[in-house]
């Protein structure tokens, strides 16, 4: 692991500690050992179905971040059209080709909030399969 | 247990499992103690041996070797045959240094000490902290670091000038000086040839040192100028060798000057970075106004004229408004290089370290590249944005 890659991650820790969005209840590295492997809480959002809700993501983090964007699941179930219900696995254009380092852990944890009170019903879960590819190649 | 062998080994409890005593090496009584596994008395592989600092720094690595005894008894004549060798060894070596020693502190003698501060009763560690009579106070540090096989002093010499400059020149003198000559380390803007003229003593590095601090005195003082009023982005600490500054503009201009050594008050070279809009200004009234240079004022002063403004001085300003992070990286420094990739949109002005914006454009499928160059998108802004092909 490169220097670089801990010490954005630790910014951006940093940044969440001191100014952490509302619904975003926690965005930590899950274990002390392994800083590519984080969690975050989000608290569903006042006035939607999802208010009072909590889901825990889990986030991977590549080596090559913020080159390619993290890789983002719903480890709590959720029935949403752009989240598969049994993977977890999000369809958001963020965390594929509309990816850029300036987004950060915390900022796509609120897109993915955001996502929750407003579905994207034209992209549908199987998301285009170009974006996947080339980040794949990026990760080698 | 054979009392005639350990005579000053001490039971500590009925049942024999911890004793207390000395041992005796070179005539020297070491004192230590010893506990023993009963449940496991048929080796000693969980005996434990408790000492002396100075017997556990002897030991130290050694301990497999006196694991793999069965008996008490055989432990303690292995222990003591250990001990023995060890001991003798590390005398061997302070006799070999033994002119080492004598022809440096004649050499220190000769330089004008009078006073020794301490030297422990092995000569393991000596440290002099000796006046200089005349005109400089000198402070001498020497320490030594005891290996297997070699002996190593550094000599840390502190010297003032007559601007008040601390300077420190490192010697370190191999075990076999002065035979072989020590090798001098001094912070200086041109490399001396103060190593070749070292078979001399360092009394003679010392006076060599002295004439090459003199004729870098106005120098200096010019370089300290930028580093009192202005803020300096590179080098991150100034060494007394080195002659460039990059300094903060604001507006995410930085200006780099290298220093000529040899005519330090002569129009000295400039490089402007920042975004076109606002390093183009800058760079006209550098080309307008670089005739009207006055060897009397500083360099700093000179550019402040020619350019047009003051710089931001630290009076002023705090330094975390010009040390912008890179916008991928997170830091600042890295690799020794610092953000000089500034975003040209005006509200955006992003500023990104060279390889970590190649790294992101060249993996964009719409990034464009014309020779060595990329044309792509801000990653903040997405507006147009051009670096440079990074050679890896
Ligand atoms: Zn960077
Ligand atoms: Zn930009």
């Amino acid at each position: 692991m490169t220097d670089t890659l801990t010490r954005r991650l630790i910014k951006e820790l940093m940044e969440f500690r001191k100014d952490p969005a509302p619904d975003l209840k926690d965005l930590t590295p899950e274990k002390e050992d392994d800083i590519l492997v984080w969690k975050a809480i989000l608290e569903g959002e006042r006035d939607t179905p999802y208010e009072g809700g909590q889901w825990k993501l889990r986030i991977n983090i590549p080596r090559n971040y913020p080159m390619a964007p993290p890789n983002i699941k719903f480890m709590t179930k959720i029935c949403h059209p752009n989240i598969h219900f049994k993977s977890g696995e999000i369809c958001l254009d963020v965390l594929k080709n509309a990816w850029s380092p300036a987004w950060t852990l915390q900022s796509a944890c609120i897109a993915i909030r955001l996502l929750l009170s407003n579905p994207e019903p034209s992209s549908p879960l199987n998301c285009d399969a170009d974006a996947e590819t080339r980040w794949a190649t990026n990760l080698l | 247990m054979n009392s005639q062998t350990f005579p000053l080994l001490i039971p500590e409890d009925t049942e024999g499992s911890s004793y207390l005593g000395f041992i005796t090496i070179k005539g020297q009584e070491i004192p230590f103690g010893i506990h023993i596994d009963q449940r496991n008395a048929r080796n000693l592989k969980n005996a434990h041996l408790r000492g002396s600092p100075e017997l556990c720094r002897l030991v130290a690595g050694q301990e497999h070797r006196l694991e793999q005894c069965s008996t008490l008894e055989e432990f303690l004549i292995d222990l003591k045959d250990l001990l023995e060798q060890l001991v003798t060894k590390e005398e061997n070596e302070l006799m070999r240094s033994g002119t080492y020693y004598s022809t440096l502190l004649e050499e220190l003698d000769a330089i004008g000490w009078d006073k020794l501060q301490s030297i422990d009763h092995a000569l393991k560690n000596i440290s002099l902290r000796i006046k200089y009579i005349g005109q400089h106070a000198l402070l001498f540090a020497c320490r030594e670091a005891i290996t297997y096989n070699h002996t190593v002093f550094n000599v840390l010499i502190s010297h003032s000038d007559s601007s008040g400059r601390q300077h420190t020149i490192k010697v370190i003198l191999p075990s076999s000086y002065p035979s072989d000559p020590p090798i001098v380390h001094v912070d200086l803007p041109t490399s001396i040839s103060i190593s070749l003229h070292s078979k001399s003593g360092l009394r003679k590095i010392i006076s060599l040192f002295q004439e090459e601090v003199k004729q870098f005195q106005d120098l200096w003082l010019l370089l300290e100028d930028f580093d009192n009023h202005t803020w300096v982005l590179e080098p991150d600490k100034p060494k007394r060798s080195d002659l460039m500054r990059r300094i903060a503009l604001g507006n995410h201009c930085s200006l780099q000057i290298d220093v000529d050594v040899k005519n330090p008050r002569g129009i000295c070279e400039c490089r402007l970075f920042g975004s076109e809009k606002t390093v183009g200004p800058l760079q006209d009234r550098l080309n307008k106004n670089l005739m009207r240079w006055d060897q009397s004022l500083t360099i700093r002063q000179n550019l402040e004229a020619i350019l047009e403004m003051n710089f931001p001085s630290p009076l002023t300003t705090s330094k975390s408004e010009f040390n912008v992070e890179c916008g991928i990286c997170y830091s600042y420094r890295l690799n020794d290089e610092i953000p000089s990739q500034t975003c040209n949109n005006e509200k955006c002005g992003q500023p990104f370290h060279r390889a970590c914006l190649y790294e992101w454009l060249r993996a964009i499928p719409t990034t464009r590249q014309s020779f060595n160059m990329l044309f792509g998108n801000c990653p903040y802004c997405d507006d147009n944005i051009t670096t440079m092909v990074v050679e890896k």
